[in-house]
């Protein structure tokens, strides 16, 4: 095909993919995408309901206002509560533990079912119980409670539960509201549920900005200012994805900016700034059209790691045009396809770097592999096919002299010593490699989240005692079995209790019973009501002045059992919606456990089936092992397969090994680095070490190929696509984000060590011609 | 039953509405107790689950801005406590404690409300939740509270406060407005001073839990 219709044909095919992408890429910037979840169902169930069940789309707001007296308070908190339920984005507002009304709007669902849930162990509970003294006390419990503060709501239970069932059902809990120690009682917490995704960034970032609104509403008709204060899943979310936002905009401009400059510094050329421009423009249309046909839409961390790819990108076209640069006119095609097998093979031993990137298993990476190895296929076959017919008669001018020469040259007298010094060094580092200190905890790789952390922890610490990182799961198919399965493990908890290995958990007892508790205590109670028991309770009830009339009938007045669907309908859901989990045919509950300890929680909890102890420290622990013996295996799969392409190619081990040892050594030098600075290492690091020696393998085929026969001009057009790589992944430690600066210190570091080693490695023999002679 | 003991405290302190002269205004503006005070009472409970009524015999304490104890003495020592925001209540023979914020949500506590307003004189914050009529005549005065429509669903019971002429109140009578159960106080002399004060301050510890 003639060059003009070739351009044409590539002109044409870039307005139409920008079009394309222009009307159907889709960029998301919530969490889910990278979202860590786990392996097994549990944690991926458990990691589903963090993105988008209740739990996830809860605030909790802590307010506090000194001085305000309680009735102008409590008309503050309830004016500041009904304007934040009018939106149309919350699903709820409520004062945990504190709402008497939803307690009396229960009681008559519960009330009627009270001899079937009075207890886990009806047979001893009712053994205890029915004895006279006992009903003695029992009475006695009765006429105290009529006669005390809660007497008229005592009174209502009474009438339909004359022995207090219900007291004894809901003993634990209520010992556990007024037992547990509330560290501060200067705060009111309210629950706000709203009805978007915990994890949609955006949204949530907009309806805190409304609840803020709202509360500075509310303040401006008081004269004490009152503080607001909210923790849950959406603040993370929003303030996660605009530093993301920023990340992006701050690092695209520096990267942009900084590129132009070291560009316009080397080539002197705006035309030739042009050139890069379009493979720049070619390879991110054609990253993102490809990129949202797979997945449907492009990430915005995939945009920002993607921008680095602007610095490998342009390695190709760079290098082409230092070499074009360097002959005449007529020749720079030759020149350029001199260098292409060189290019090729540097192309696809990145790419192979990306993919085993892509399979790291850390979530949104394989959407970052897919980006960046389009992004460098259609770099690769730009300036295989378009850049020599652009450069066609058309000057390029020369390029500045980036004094490589001189490096050279003392590499080539200096060759012994300098190889020994590096080996040496390299022998050394290989003994402190077992001395690196290795991120333990995902959550140390979020140090910019410390605040809200800080928060969380403060504002959680003011309304319970639970521990919020540490319960117990139990999952089974359906919710009897769950429910069952749980009260035996209830019965395990109260031994625990007894042995002072666990102070207090909160179960779904009594809010939900199983159908087989329930038949099992009413059964039981039938075997004494219609026994001398009758005759004992009227005798206690006469003893205490209490009406035997309206207080005697103790026979159990319903029959059918509470069905978890009643109480999953009504309001008391809502005491528990963060310890049920129903999700695709799988049920989960968890116990939410106060001080512990849980070695002894751990292994009574073990002896049970479908039953697991759950630490979210120890889980993210775990993940952040997994990810790194992952990304370990990663980094060595893509240096196996890289070395087996480059022995397959180059047919010499010993080149393969030439060409891979500056790439290592780099690495190498920098993780004893990272060691000396006592800087604890992650897998993002060493996804850094895998992308920095994709990246340097292809300086270590240009310069041991040196297809032009001039290893200065090769070294020198290295040394351009270096500069702007290093300046592209330099970029990225602009970025607040600590992995994205760890992934900025690995590469950028990693591709300039790689290159200056590179004539220590390796002795391309060829023609040596002084960058002063060729101009 | 804390409302209407809170309000049958604040009435029983008051210094004498004496006159038959008198309207609501300037009996509601010498109700603001202005010192701590001490007052023993007799208390009568009519509850259809009792066989018979139920006595009980203690001590009311009011200090000002907003603190309250009734001190239940016969047939054994319950402590109930107040203050602005929370309320306490021990028992300690039947290991009873109740620790609770005051809260427009719970009828309970909604007393509260109805103290602050009569404790200030505040005529316009009380006549949110009650209609009051105010009467003399044969020598005695009455107070008669009764519960707004609007303010039905807090369920708060009617109360009536009575005394004689020239004297604090006498006798307070609490009825619930959905059933028959009543109570009847029958206060006896005040006193006040730094001595109500202190034993104010303990009390209020003992139903915290403190003590």
């Amino acid at each position: 095909m003639p060059v003009k219709w070739r351009l044409r044909l590539y002109f044409l095919l870039l307005a139409l993919a920008i079009t394309v992408t222009f009307f159907i890429v889709r960029v998301k910037a919530d969490l889910s995408t990278f979202f860590v979840t786990g392996t097994s169902t549990e944690e991926i169930l458990l990691a589903n309901e963090m993105q988008s069940g209740k739990l996830s789309r809860q605030y909790i707001a802590s307010l506090r206002c000194d001085g305000l007296e309680s009735a102008a308070l409590t008309s503050f908190v309830n004016r500041f509560s009904d304007s934040v339920s009018k939106l149309k984005d919350v699903q709820g507002v409520w004062q945990p533990g504190q709402n008497q009304q939803l307690i009396d709007k229960l009681l008559p669902l519960y009330l009627p079912h009270a001899s079937q849930i009075y207890s886990l162990e009806p047979e001893q509970y009712l053994s205890r119980l029915f004895t006279q003294e006992k009903l003695d006390q029992r009475a006695q419990l009765l006429k105290t409670s009529l006669l005390s503060l809660q007497g008229r709501r005592v009174k209502q239970i009474a009438l339909q539960d004359p022995l207090l069932f219900t007291f004894s059902a809901f003993e634990d809990l209520t010992k556990f509201n007024q037992t547990t120690p509330k560290p501060s009682q200067d705060y009111i917490t309210l629950i706000i549920e709203s009805s978007l995704s915990g994890l949609a960034g955006a949204e949530q970032h907009q309806l805190q900005a409304t609840l803020q609104a709202l509360f500075t509403e509310q303040n401006s008709k008081i004269e004490i200012a009152c503080t607001l204060e909210m923790t849950g899943v959406p603040i993370f979310a929003a303030a996660t994805e605009t530093m993301i936002k920023a990340d992006i905009q701050r690092i695209t401009i520096i990267a942009s900016i900084g590129l132009v400059i070291v560009f316009l510094w080397i080539f002197r050329s705006l035309t030739a700034l042009f050139w890069v421009s379009l493979v720049l423009l070619s390879a991110a249309t054609g990253a993102l059209l490809v990129t949202t046909l797979i997945y449907g839409y492009v990430h915005g961390l995939t945009l920002a790691i993607g921008t680095t790819l602007i610095g490998i990108c342009v390695d190709y076209p760079i290098h082409a045009m230092v070499h074009a640069s360097a002959t005449n006119r007529e020749l720079k095609e030759q020149a350029i396809l001199k260098i292409w097998p060189s290019l090729l093979l540097g192309g696809i031993t990145t790419i192979i770097g990306y993919t085993a990137l892509g399979l790291s298993g850390y979530p949104g990476f394989q959407q970052i592999a897919t980006y960046a190895g389009t992004g460098i296929l259609i770099s690769l076959l730009f300036t295989r096919f378009i850049l020599p017919d652009l450069m066609t008669d058309r000057p390029v001018r020369s390029t500045v002299n980036l004094g490589m020469e001189r490096w050279l040259n003392w590499c080539d007298n200096w060759h012994g010593l300098a190889i020994l010094f590096v080996l040496v060094f390299a022998t050394g580092a290989m003994f402190r490699l077992p001395s690196l200190q290795w991120i333990k905890d995902l959550s140390e790789l979020t140090p910019e989240m410390d605040d809200l952390k800080a928060q969380d922890q403060r504002i959680r610490a003011r309304f319970t005692s639970i521990e919020p990182g540490r319960f117990i799961l139990v999952r089974g198919d359906d919710v009897e079995s769950v429910l069952q399965k749980s009260e035996t493990l209830y019965r395990l908890l109260d031994q625990l209790k007894d042995k002072d290995a666990l102070a207090s958990y909160i179960g779904l007892y009594p809010w939900l019973v199983s159908n087989a508790l329930q038949k099992r205590n009413q059964l039981a109670l039938d075997k004494y009501w219609q026994g001398n028991a009758l005759e004992l309770w009227h005798h206690a009830l006469e003893k205490h002045g209490l009406s035997v009339r309206r207080l005697g009938d103790i026979r159990p007045q319903e029959k059918s059992h509470l069905q978890p669907h009643e109480i999953l309908m009504s309001p008391a859901s809502r005491l528990f919606s963060s310890q049920l989990v129903i999700n695709d045919g799988r049920v989960m509950a968890m116990v939410w456990l106060a001080q512990h300890d849980p070695d002894s929680v751990r292994s009574a909890v073990n002896k049970l089936e479908g039953v697991s102890y759950f630490s979210q420290r120890d889980i993210l622990n775990k993940l952040a092992n997994d990810y790194r013996m992952q990304a370990v295996k990663m980094l060595f799969f893509g240096l196996s397969v890289i070395f087996l392409l480059l022995i397959i190619r180059y047919r010499s081990p010993a080149n393969a090994l030439r060409v891979l040892m500056p790439a290592v050594s780099a690495a190498l030098f920098i993780m004893t680095g990272l060691s000396f600075l006592s800087i604890p290492l992650s897998f993002i690091h060493l996804v850094g070490f895998l992308l920095a020696v994709a990246v340097c393998v292809d300086y270590g085929i240009f310069f041991l190929e040196n297809r032009s026969g001039n290893i200065t001009l090769t070294y020198h057009a290295m040394a351009a696509s270096m500069l702007t790589s290093a300046m592209a992944f330099g970029s990225l430690s602009m970025a607040e984000n600590a992995s994205l600066k760890a992934l900025a210190v690995t590469v950028a570091l990693g591709v300039v060590l790689g290159f200056l080693l590179c004539p220590i490695f390796i002795r391309p023999g060829q023609e040596r011609i002084s960058f002063a002679d060729r101009h | 039953m804390i409302r209407c003991e809170k309000l049958f405290i604040i009435v029983c302190f008051l210094p004498a509405i004496a006159h038959s002269a008198e309207n609501l205004e300037t009996v509601m503006a010498r109700m603001a107790a202005h010192r701590a005070i001490k007052t023993s009472y007799n208390e009568t409970r009519y509850l259809d689950l009792l066989d018979k009524p139920w006595s009980g015999a203690g001590f009311f304490y009011a200090k000002p801005p907003s603190q309250l104890v009734k001190l239940q003495l016969s047939p054994e020592r319950v402590v109930m406590a107040a203050d602005e925001k929370k309320l306490w209540y021990y028992d300690a023979k039947h290991g009873v404690h109740f620790d609770g914020k005051i809260s427009q949500d719970d009828p309970i506590t909604m007393g509260v409300a109805s103290f602050q307003a009569l404790i200030n004189g505040d005529v316009k914050r009380l006549q949110t939740l009650y209609r009051l009529q105010f009467s003399t005549g044969n020598g005695y005065w009455s107070l008669l509270l009764l519960p707004k429509p609007e303010s039905k669903s807090m369920k708060l019971p009617q109360m009536e406060v009575s005394g004689r002429e020239g004297k604090a109140a006498q006798k307070i009578v609490v009825q619930q407005l959905d059933n028959a159960d009543h109570s009847e106080y029958l206060l006896g002399e005040s006193t006040e001073g730094s001595q109500p004060d202190s034993e104010i301050s303990a009390l209020i510890r003992e139903a915290k839990g403190y003590d």
